[in-house]
């Protein structure tokens, strides 16, 4: 009997192999004297050793050019279900005890209730984001409206969320054959719920910060930090990237969206401003923390608005 | 003997028809065929393309060849003077150069020089008239040709900053800076400006009058950029002194006193909203001074407007109630269409101000002209901060003042807002 199970999966993760090892040391490499041989090009012809002793595993780099990733250490011992990162190659190490997932019945697929069961996680999650866009309308608007109407309102967010969901669930599906839609789904509309609790923050910060640039700074970084953790979660669960490249990725396209559109925003922008620009919110008196100034004060302060620019 | 009484009466009666005779007011085409040669097309030509780009109307008011017009005929050369000249165009077709002398930029008045030596001029009368006299104007309107309107002189307009002839009677574009006439030939005005439906304005002919007074030694080369920040500047210190000086008049809204008329010339209005759908009240109060300064085609100064947005939340919690409030704060607006090439951005100071033992956010900004430095465009938005459910946003601007004058102006503004007792 097998004493150890090696699972290895490819840069595309769509291929699982499984070799299962009778007797230590196991070699793996890329070259053809391995016992276990493996067609990546990031991979040297000799990678890694694994042995036995009386604790268990004992896995040692044999001095290769890239090690093993996520570990410094040129000697580790795994448990069973750990995994290794050698080049673009992933390899688990299971026990042949290893518990696995039951049996799925040829027939759950066609079980009604079961697409009940989704439908109505689906429903109860987007009525709690519409619940809280609602909230959001409700305290914006100052003219009679049907109920009905700012549901109505609601809607464009929740299909929204949707569409981003299905989108990384559908990325996920061709990348490792499964779904995770509620996962994408939660994290979507935790993202939108977030966004609209920051955007209120920021306002209420405004409020009592003078300058515009200050607001407007705080505003695109906060938009860019949730969209870059939005993405990592998304990231996360659609592709196996390490953790770090992950986050990289994440932040990179977060940023880059932010600096194009401002990019755009700048490029776009008048030089000349026919009407004043201040810092123009206005929140109710509980949310102030800033002291009145006497009159005398304020127009002395004011004196810097008084400037000379001379014609080109 | 008997026929001495007879022939006296005769004699009597015939002095007193020929004096009738030559007392009867002239004509229109009478006028017009006396005077028609010392009525002139202004034309402000392009330079790059040597033709007209804009036409006023002007006349003779010197043998040495002076004309009177408009400023804002002539502005381009001002402003641009690389860009445009200007020539006069006769009742016989005949053309030629003329060179700008001086302006009065506040009464819109302007005299240029030409090569039109022994051309008798056009009398001046500073002459008080009777409201319902007859006037004569002359002018070149659309380019059409030479035309005289007869119309009604009704006296200076009484709420007006600047002192204008009301008169009755069509002006046409084109026919700025032409003369009004009285109806012995002389000139009583100046065209300059109309409302429409025969509702028209003159110059009164004194400002040209004490314009060709002080004219200057014309060797000397003149700063016209210089000579309109001057004018500019003497005008508001003038206006805005008597302003600091005057016991404003005041109107309430919502518990709140506030200034309104700050002179005669102010007018104010208000309005509150009818729409049944808004679960909030909303009424506004808006004062402004009617008259302006023209400085060139797209930039006015010398106004001075306020308006005051009352709301009253009603069905609104205090959350919905301050995003509407918050939406009237962001809509400063600003009546003066200046472009980069005339004014800076505006630079601004936010911050909260108590008034009264009532706490305000107020910002305050300025914007720096960029030929007449010493003059600023104000703009002053406030909102009341320190109630849940009502609140009113002030927005104050005002064009073309000194620095002084700006925040003297803005003190004693917030100084006058207080609450009814």
């Amino acid at each position: 009997m097998a004493e150890l199970i090696l699972e290895i999966q490819d840069n595309s993760r769509r291929n699982r192999y499984y070799y299962p090892v009778e007797s230590f040391p196991v070699k793996i490499g890329r070259g053809y004297g391995n016992d276990v041989i493996i067609s990546d090009p990031y991979v040297c012809p000799e990678h890694l050793v694994i042995e036995k002793d009386d604790q268990g595993w004992i896995v040692r780099d044999l001095d290769s050019k890239n090690g093993i990733e996520n570990n410094d250490a040129t000697t580790i011992r795994p448990e069973s279900g750990d995994s290794l990162l050698i080049g673009h190659t992933r390899i688990r190490l299971f026990k042949p005890d290893h518990p696995v997932k039951p049996t799925q019945s040829l027939h759950e697929k066609h079980n009604i209730a079961g697409f009940f069961v989704g439908l109505a996680i689906t429903a109860t999650i987007l009525v709690l984001l519409g619940a809280g866009y609602f909230i959001e309308l409700y305290f914006s608007t100052s003219v009679k409206i049907q109920t009905d109407k700012l549901i109505v309102g609601s809607l464009p967010v929740m299909g929204g969320v949707l569409v981003w969901a299905g989108f990384w669930s559908l990325l996920t599906y061709i990348v490792k054959r499964k779904l995770f839609f509620y996962f994408q789904l939660i994290v979507s509309s935790i993202y939108i719920l977030l966004t609209i609790v920051t955007e209120n923050l920021v306002s209420y910060l405004a409020y009592n910060i003078k300058s515009v640039f200050v607001i407007e700074s705080l505003s695109y970084i906060s938009g860019g930090l949730l969209f870059a953790v939005l993405l990592y979660f998304n990231m996360k669960k659609a592709l196996s990237l390490p953790r770090k490249r992950q986050w990289l990725m994440a932040n990179l396209f977060s940023w880059g969206l932010i600096g194009v559109s401002l990019f755009v925003v700048i490029t776009n922008q008048s030089e000349f401003n026919s009407k004043p620009e201040y810092s123009s919110v206005i929140k109710p008196p509980f949310s102030r923390w800033v002291k009145a100034e006497d009159v005398d004060t304020f127009i002395q302060n004011s004196e810097k608005i008084i400037y000379f620019e001379h014609k080109d | 003997m008997k026929k001495l009484p007879e022939i006296v009466f005769i004699s009597i009666l015939l002095l007193f028809l020929s004096l009738s005779v030559s007392a009867k007011p002239v004509d229109a085409e009478y006028l017009y065929g006396s005077l028609k040669s010392r009525i002139y097309q202004i034309q402000v030509i392009d330079v790059a393309s040597d033709k007209k780009s804009s036409i006023g109307s002007g006349f003779m008011i010197s043998e040495k060849g002076l004309i009177a017009t408009n400023y804002h005929v002539i502005s381009g050369v001002i402003h641009s003077p690389e860009k445009y000249r200007i020539e006069y165009l006769d009742y016989e077709g005949r053309k030629g150069n003329l060179e700008l002398v001086d302006i009065d930029i506040v009464h819109d008045l302007a005299i240029v020089h030409g090569d039109l030596d022994d051309i008798p001029p056009l009398e001046i009368s500073v002459q008080k008239m009777s409201k319902g006299a007859h006037i004569y104007s002359l002018g070149n309107p659309h380019d059409l040709g030479m035309t005289i309107i007869e119309g009604t002189y009704n006296g200076l307009l009484e709420k007006s900053l600047y002192e204008k002839i009301l008169f009755s009677g069509a002006l046409n574009p084109g026919m700025s800076g032409g003369p009004a006439l009285d109806n012995k030939g002389k000139v009583i005005g100046v065209n300059v400006s109309t409302a429409g439906n025969d509702l028209s304005f003159l110059v009164p002919a004194r400002y040209l009058s004490e314009l060709l007074q002080n004219l200057k030694d014309s060797s000397e080369p003149v700063d016209f950029t210089e000579r309109v920040e001057q004018q500019l500047f003497n005008n508001q210190q003038e206006y805005m002194g008597k302003l600091l000086k005057n016991e404003w008049g005041s109107m309430n809204l919502g518990g709140l006193v506030l200034p309104a008329e700050l002179d005669d010339y102010f007018k104010c209005w208000g309005k509150t909203d009818e729409n049944k759908d808004q679960l909030y009240n909303h009424s506004y109060s808006a004062c402004s001074s009617p008259d302006s300064i023209y400085i060139s085609s797209d930039f006015d100064t010398g106004e001075i407007d306020f308006r005051y947005d009352w709301f009253d939340a009603d069905k609104l919690n205090t959350l919905q109630f301050y995003t509407r409030y918050s939406s009237k704060f962001e809509g400063s607006f600003s009546t003066n269409s200046a472009t980069k090439e005339d004014v800076t951005n505006y630079k601004c100071n936010t911050g909260f101000v108590s008034l009264q033992d009532k706490d305000w956010k107020v910002a305050l900004c300025a914007r720096n002209y960029k030929d007449f430095t010493r003059l600023y465009d104000l703009s002053l938005t406030m909102a009341l901060v320190s109630e849940y459910d009502r609140g009113i946003v002030i927005n104050l601007n005002a064009s073309g003042i000194a620095k002084d004058m700006l925040f003297q102006f803005v003190r004693r503004f917030m100084g006058d807002i207080d609450w009814q007792n």
